[in-house]
């Protein structure tokens, strides 16, 4: 009888784990959708000089609204800055496979315009 | 008691992981050490590699090309065609990939490397960090070096 009682107990704290697993599942979604609906509302309210950036960096994501006529040198700069990234690597400013280069260029000169996703990779190579 | 090389891949996985989930890149971590990473490249196609992170940061990662399912390391159809970088031995050819040297695989194109100095080989740059190599991949297989072939 004591063992039934002991499983009873058990599947409860089973199905109310459960449920809030699923609570916590849906929380998570939710803000997913937030984050995404903020966001489309940000690329929404860009002017029409300015550039929308997700850079995916060593030590994650980094977005954020740039005037097109931001250097590369100065996005760069910006980024390891926020990020946190070590000031003695050199790092490349990559968009479509195109290492954005030189880097005294500005952003609308290579192109990126609106919204972009590109890549803050860590000079080095294969030999 | 974690090792060092799981707290090392637990905290740089974190970066990884954020970067995956908004790229909608392929990751699924197998254990502790091990990972399945999947990469786009520029022709629309995908590029699996099992990552084994054993020893590391002591030792640089081994960055293995494989299939969808990570079943298959052997088929050079999973391989891609490009640069030194992408090595037609099948191998990347990096110094913070443990498969590029010759002393610990028949395939790797250096014996000139001595794997402890990794970090201070002046090709690894900054490549010191599982998402800084990933990245990197990902540039390479998304750059004109990589020709949109597979070597088999």
């Amino acid at each position: 009888m004591e063992d039934q009682e002991a499983l009873k107990q058990a599947e409860a704290h089973l199905d109310h784990a459960e449920t809030e697993f699923k609570a916590a599942e849906t929380a998570e979604h939710k803000a997913e959708h937030d984050v995404e609906v903020a966001l489309e509302e940000v690329r929404e309210a860009l002017k029409p000089h300015e550039v929308f950036l997700e850079i995916a960096t060593p030590k994650g994501l980094f977005e954020g609204v740039f005037d097109g006529k931001t250097k590369i040198s100065q996005v760069i700069e910006i980024v390891v800055e926020k990020k946190d990234l070590n000031k003695k690597d050199t790092f490349e400013l990559v968009h479509n496979g195109q290492v954005l280069q030189p880097i005294d260029r500005t952003l609308e000169s290579f192109g990126v315009k609106h919204k972009a996703k590109l890549e803050l990779v860590a000079t080095g190579s294969g030999v | 008691m974690p090792t060092a090389a799981e707290l090392t891949v637990a905290e740089e996985l974190v970066a990884l992981r954020e970067i995956c989930s908004r790229r909608v890149w392929y990751l699924k971590e197998i254990d502790s050490l091990q990972f399945h990473l999947g990469l786009p490249a520029r022709d629309n196609s995908s590029f699996y590699l099992l990552v084994d992170c054993n020893c590391y940061p002591v030792q640089p990662p081994a960055w293995d090309w494989c299939d969808v399912g990570g079943a298959h390391r052997d088929r050079l159809s999973d391989r891609p065609r490009g640069s030194g970088f992408l090595h037609t031995n099948g191998v990347i050819c990096a110094p913070w990939n443990r498969l590029a040297y010759k002393s610990l695989d028949a395939r790797g194109p250096h014996a000139d490397w001595t794997i402890g100095d990794w970090q201070k080989n002046s090709y690894t740059g900054g490549c010191t960090t599982l998402p800084h190599m990933a990245l990197r991949v990902f540039v390479e297989l998304n750059s004109s070096r990589y020709t949109g072939q597979r070597l088999g």
